[in-house]
């Protein structure tokens, strides 16, 4: 038994080829003799075999995005654009009187604003659009942070939901993401395309606003 | 061409850094994956870019680049592994028990799936999984190995035996431990 203990303590050494002349030799004539240390061998070579086959890994998608973001400058700005997305958890929070919550929504809700103009003329200089990109990226990112922090906040508390409320504004915000998506594709195609950019910026901003107006009445109704 | 590549990050030439990224990005997250594990993989693989890109400068070409950036991917990750166990006052990181087999069933039967090796690499403790994914995945040296870690080499090689005996006898449940000592 001790044998085997001390053999089985150098069998890793022996399978990497890193024992000495002498030990490699004691352990091989151990090994012809003694089945279990064998197969205590033969799995130990498996397992840095298929160690080895373990080869890179694809990461998601999401972590280019969020390390472009974060770059001083954003290389690669096209494929950098911001995803804007709602907040399904938003819900969940709001115990507000409708009719405060219609007032407010009238002064943020979206008009034909959300309409996009057409692609500008093509021609523009690469670096010329390149550097739009990048300063897009830039605002865009100063806009979502905002409305995640706006996010969490009104996330925080959970109180009984007036359904009306709720869906008056899954409806406002929903417009308002379907303009700042329609803005971006337009976009994503032509970075210096000054209408769709005033455009996504006229629907961030809505948008920060009516969570702003929200986390306001919210506190209100403490 | 990686000096080229380096400056051309370094000043913020459209693109470049997104192009090293999308070459060396897989090999570095599949280390992260494999170090720390697949909750924080993805927010270490942006520390390790955005490190990167604050100390490119620092990179002469002495290596290659996908080298320098596996040394200071290495280091983000174990890094945070120290800063875990700190956090959870982890005892030990380090396989210290005995593990020999007297049993008389056969190898393990057929080849070792790698996905069955992926999951049994996360029940490792810190230490030992580091080193067995430096040493057996990513194929350095044991010499190597103690110098990121910081222990001695000999404690890098009795450190990967014992892995890969717990890895064994995780792919190989009838496998029972305890040889008298």
């Amino acid at each position: 038994m001790n044998r085997c203990h001390d053999v089985q303590a150098q069998l890793s050494l022996y399978a990497d080829g890193t024992l000495d002349l002498r030990t490699r030799t004691d352990v091989h004539a151990h090994l012809v003799e003694c089945p279990s240390c064998s197969v205590v061998l033969l799995d130990l070579e498996q397992v840095a075999a298929t160690a080895r086959e373990l080869g890179p890994m694809a990461p998601p998608d999401h972590v280019w995005t969020a390390i472009a973001r974060q770059l001083p400058q954003a290389a690669g700005a096209r494929s950098a654009l911001i995803q804007v997305r709602p907040r399904r958890d938003l819900w969940a929070w709001v115990g507000v009187p409708a009719a405060l919550v219609a007032a407010m929504l009238i002064l943020y809700a979206t008009t034909g604003s959300s309409t996009v103009a057409p692609v500008a003329p093509a021609g523009r200089a690469a670096a010329a659009v390149e550097a739009a990109a990048t300063e897009l990226d830039l605002a865009v990112h100063h806009y979502e942070r905002a409305i995640a922090e706006l996010e969490t906040v009104a996330t925080g508390d959970q109180e009984e939901v007036d359904a009306a409320v709720v869906a008056t504004l899954r409806e406002t915000l929903a417009t308002l993401d379907a303009a700042i998506d329609e803005s971006r594709q337009a976009l994503t195609s032509d970075p210096g395309n000054e209408p769709a950019r005033a455009s996504l910026f006229e629907a961030l901003r809505r948008k920060v606003g009516v969570l702003q107006a929200t986390v306001l009445l919210q506190n209100g109704m403490r | 061409m990686d000096l080229t590549l380096a400056r051309q990050c370094q000043d913020g030439a459209p693109g470049a850094f997104e192009e090293l990224y999308r070459v060396h990005a897989p090999r570095l997250y599949g280390l992260a994956f494999r170090l720390v594990g697949r909750a924080d993989a993805d927010d270490l693989l942006q520390d390790i870019f955005l490190t990167a890109h604050r100390k490119l400068s620092q990179y002469r070409g002495d290596s290659a680049l996908g080298t320098w950036l596996f040394r200071l991917g290495t280091n983000v990750c174990l890094d945070h592994l120290r800063r875990r166990a700190s956090r959870f006052d982890r005892v030990s990181d380090t396989l210290d028990g005995e593990f020999a087999d007297t049993s008389g069933s056969g190898p393990i039967q057929g080849v070792i799936a790698r996905l069955d090796l992926e999951r049994a690499l996360e029940t490792l403790p810190p230490r030992a999984r580091a080193v067995f994914v430096l040493h057996d995945v990513e194929g350095l040296e044991h010499q190597d190995v103690a110098d990121l870690l910081g222990i001695a080499e000999g404690t890098s090689k009795s450190q990967l035996h014992k892995a890969r005996m717990k890895l064994r006898q995780r792919l190989r449940p009838n496998a029972h431990a305890g040889v008298a000592s």
